[in-house]
């Protein structure tokens, strides 16, 4: 056994294995967040992104309008022909009971 | 026990009284019929149908104001191409349904009775809770045509009789309900 290439193992391993002290800014630049690539946004792009949301927007919100148009419009047409027909229907029973009264009084 | 008791006899005549229509007699009648009118509007149709009514529909503003007071209509009408698609059963079995408890017959038209072209109307009333006025059914029999009209809510047969409603875009001869699924 050759003691000399120990003591120079152990010397390189205490050497090697021995404590640095870290950097001043090392604490630092662990606790520091990410560095995130940021791409500031121009006027132009926020105005192209308004521009399709209102493009995605504008046909949904025409269709709805329409839809409800047409259902408004139905709901009218049916309210009046229920009016009409129950008019109709009375007019005729009042005709009926008119009709009845003047027989009995010629009677 | 007793005040509990007459609470619930209340309530359930209360129930019995707004119980909707079946009329069964319509649903075996309108295979027969060649034009068919099924009209059943809510409170919120109704305000809704009335949101949309225009200068042309008559008196606009009474049509809305009567719309006002009213929970709902129901209307089932059928014509027939020829007479005597319905039997003196499906009419008497029309008004034992329409005079239900709650309902006070008020007016009873016949005209040529026992003749051809027999024609019947009847007409019950509901008074509400209140005694406000809460309902109307009418029936009119015609040779070829049998309806049956429901009213819920508030409404007076004069105001009813008075509307001036021109419907230029629907025929009412041949309605545009025609065997209507809707």
């Amino acid at each position: 056994m050759n003691l000399d290439n120990d003591a120079d193992l152990e010397s390189a391993l205490r050497q090697a294995l021995s404590r640095i002290e870290p950097g001043r800014d090392f604490s630092a630049i662990s606790y520091a967040r990410p560095r995130v690539v940021y791409w500031p946004p121009s006027r132009m792009m926020l105005a192209i992104a308004a521009g399709l949301v209102v493009l995605l927007l504008l046909p949904i919100g025409m269709l709805q309008y329409q839809a409800r148009q047409r259902r408004g419009e139905k709901a009218r047409e049916q309210l009046m022909m229920a009016l009409k027909i129950t008019e109709r229907k009375l007019q005729k029973t009042r005709q009926m009971v008119a009709r009845e009264l003047n027989r009995r009084n010629n009677l | 026990m007793k005040r509990y008791l007459a609470v619930a006899v209340l309530t359930c005549a209360q129930f019995a009284c707004a119980q909707s229509l079946k009329l069964s007699v319509f649903e075996r009648l309108r295979e027969k019929a060649s034009d068919v009118t099924d009209l059943n509007l809510n409170k919120d149709l109704l305000g809704f149908g009335a949101s949309f009514l225009s200068k042309g529909d008559g008196d606009a503003a009474k049509v809305k104001k009567l719309v006002e007071g009213l929970q709902g209509i129901v209307i089932k009408s059928l014509e027939f191409e020829k007479e005597g698609m319905y039997s003196n059963t499906d009419i008497t079995a029309l008004i034992a349904e329409l005079g239900a408890p709650g309902w006070n017959l008020v007016i009873s038209a016949d005209e040529n009775k026992n003749r051809k072209g027999h024609e019947i109307s009847r007409i019950w009333i509901r008074t509400g809770s209140n005694g406000e006025f809460g309902g109307m059914r009418i029936m009119s029999a015609e040779p070829r045509e049998l309806s049956v009209i429901e009213i819920m809510g508030k409404v007076s047969l004069e105001d009813l009789q008075n509307l001036n409603i021109h419907i230029p875009n629907i025929n009412l001869g041949n309605n545009g309900n025609k065997k209507n699924d809707e």
